[in-house]
């Protein structure tokens, strides 16, 4: 199986459902069991194998909605107020100067 | 001073026209649709993450002797999902906090008083040290700055708007794309849940198998082969089990009950044999709750889902109204009591600079 492409919460649900009941079944050989708890465990590696690689792509695609965010915070800044800070300071340093 | 006045009414020109409409009802609803999916949201992922970290050390074995540096430097590496996940909720919350400072008007007025300190320091400027006459001929600068203050602090304000709208309208694609995200994060989380279901399953599948196998063994040993199966206590109390069992196994588990009374015609059951049934009964009917047991807690947890993907469905419906109405907006005319203040500071600009001319 392509757990990729096929796998989802219900598909992993319902095949360990199948293979749950062979394990409790009393027509089950000891073989069938061991082989059913086999492909459960094969199953169960590929379902978490899948959601976390969902996940990495999601965690990627997060990183760069953080990154398209802070550009569009950045472009509403204005520097008009430092500006007019600076030009303030500008004059009370002459100032000082000059009335030295 | 001409050109002072001039360009004051150059800095109004765009706040004449037309004012920027903030669509602040869809706003505030739009960051208490946030407030209350963060919320959730938060702490669904951290408790998602506590499940799954805490059944992939559970089913991950240790291995010992094969320690490498690259290894070490391999998870260091690996970018913390949850980190990620709580800075994506925090840069949203700075977009909202960056809106709510544009459409409120506190940049202007932080421009205001950023205009007064300029005031200020011109006022202290010692313009007849540097050249005898030069404060008279350039005039009453004090005015004229306040004068810029009214009129630049009216453009910011519009010019804030402008920004809003422009923020408003940049993000939306990326808040689509992030509440995509969290949906499909939310599929994820009830992923780590299933699997601690489906597991605690497969457990309990392997205890009934064990059930059987011990019913098998004992029934088989009591049961009493000169008898026909009908009146034998044990054949009758295997066969009782077995339906138990199938009903278990269809999950019936209601019909999962102690009955130990024996039809009629069957002979009782010894003391051992008795006390074997008891003992077998008792052990299916704690099987039978440990399976229910984990459906209620998986069917707890969907009851935790359910509402924060109905937060993330009004999230996603706040974010579109917003938008929505920030591109319908109609431009509206300006308030009148915005633009008192400024006419009022020109005019006393305007003849301030008159009475120093004459």
């Amino acid at each position: 199986m392509n757990p990729s492409n096929e796998m989802s919460n219900d598909f992993y649900r319902r095949a360990a459902e199948v293979l749950g009941k062979i394990r409790s079944s009393t027509k089950s050989s000891p073989a069938q069991k061991q082989a059913a708890k086999e492909e459960f465990d094969r199953l169960d590696k590929d379902f978490v194998g899948w959601l976390h690689a969902e996940e990495a792509k999601r965690t990627a695609a997060f990183q760069e909605f953080i990154a398209n965010m802070n550009r569009v915070i950045a472009a509403t800044g204005d520097r008009s107020s430092a500006a007019i800070k600076q030009l303030s300071k500008l004059i009370e340093a002459a100032t000082a100067v000059l009335n030295a | 001073m001409h050109r002072l006045i001039l360009f004051t009414f150059a800095l109004l020109a765009p706040l004449l026209a037309a004012c920027t409409a903030i669509p602040t009802q869809e706003f505030a609803a739009y960051r208490a649709s946030f407030a209350e999916a963060r919320k959730a949201g938060e702490q669904i992922m951290l408790d998602a993450y506590a499940v799954d970290d805490a059944l992939t050390a559970q089913t991950t074995p240790r291995k010992v002797g094969e320690w490498s540096f690259k290894k070490i430097e391999a998870s260091f590496r690996v970018v913390d999902r949850a980190a990620v996940r709580l800075a994506a909720w925090d840069v949203v919350d700075r977009y909202n906090a960056t809106l709510a400072s544009l459409a409120s008007g506190e940049r202007a007025e932080a421009l205001g008083q950023d205009f007064d300190g300029l005031a200020a320091a011109i006022e202290k400027f010692p313009f007849d040290e540097l050249a005898s006459g030069v404060a008279s001929s350039l005039g009453p600068v004090g005015p004229a700055v306040q004068a810029i203050k009214f009129a630049a602090t009216a453009a910011k304000r519009e010019g804030d708007r402008r920004r809003f709208v422009e923020a408003v309208r940049a993000a939306r694609p990326f808040m689509r794309q992030a509440i995509n995200l969290l949906k499909a994060d939310a599929d994820t989380f009830y992923g780590y849940h299933t699997r601690v279901h489906v597991r605690t399953r497969q457990q309990l599948r392997d205890h009934l198998g064990t059930l059987w196998l011990d019913a098998d063994a004992t029934y088989s040993a009591a049961a009493d082969p000169s008898a026909a199966p009908e009146t034998d206590p044990a054949r009758v109390e295997f066969e009782r089990f077995q339906s138990l069992g199938k009903a278990l196994d269809g999950e019936q588990l209601a019909q999962v009950v102690g009955d130990l009374n024996r039809p009629a015609g069957v002979a009782p059951m010894s003391g051992l044999l008795l006390a074997e049934a008891r003992r077998t009964n008792d052990r299916f009917q704690a099987l039978a709750a440990s399976f229910a047991a984990a459906d209620i807690r998986l069917a707890a947890y969907e009851d935790v889902l359910t509402p924060y993907a109905v937060l993330l469905l009004k999230l996603e419906e706040s974010v579109n109204a917003l938008a929505d109405a920030v591109e319908n907006a109609q431009p509206t005319a300006p308030a009148l009591d915005e633009l008192t203040p400024i006419a009022v500071a020109i005019r006393k600009a305007v003849a301030k600079y008159e009475e120093v001319r004459r």
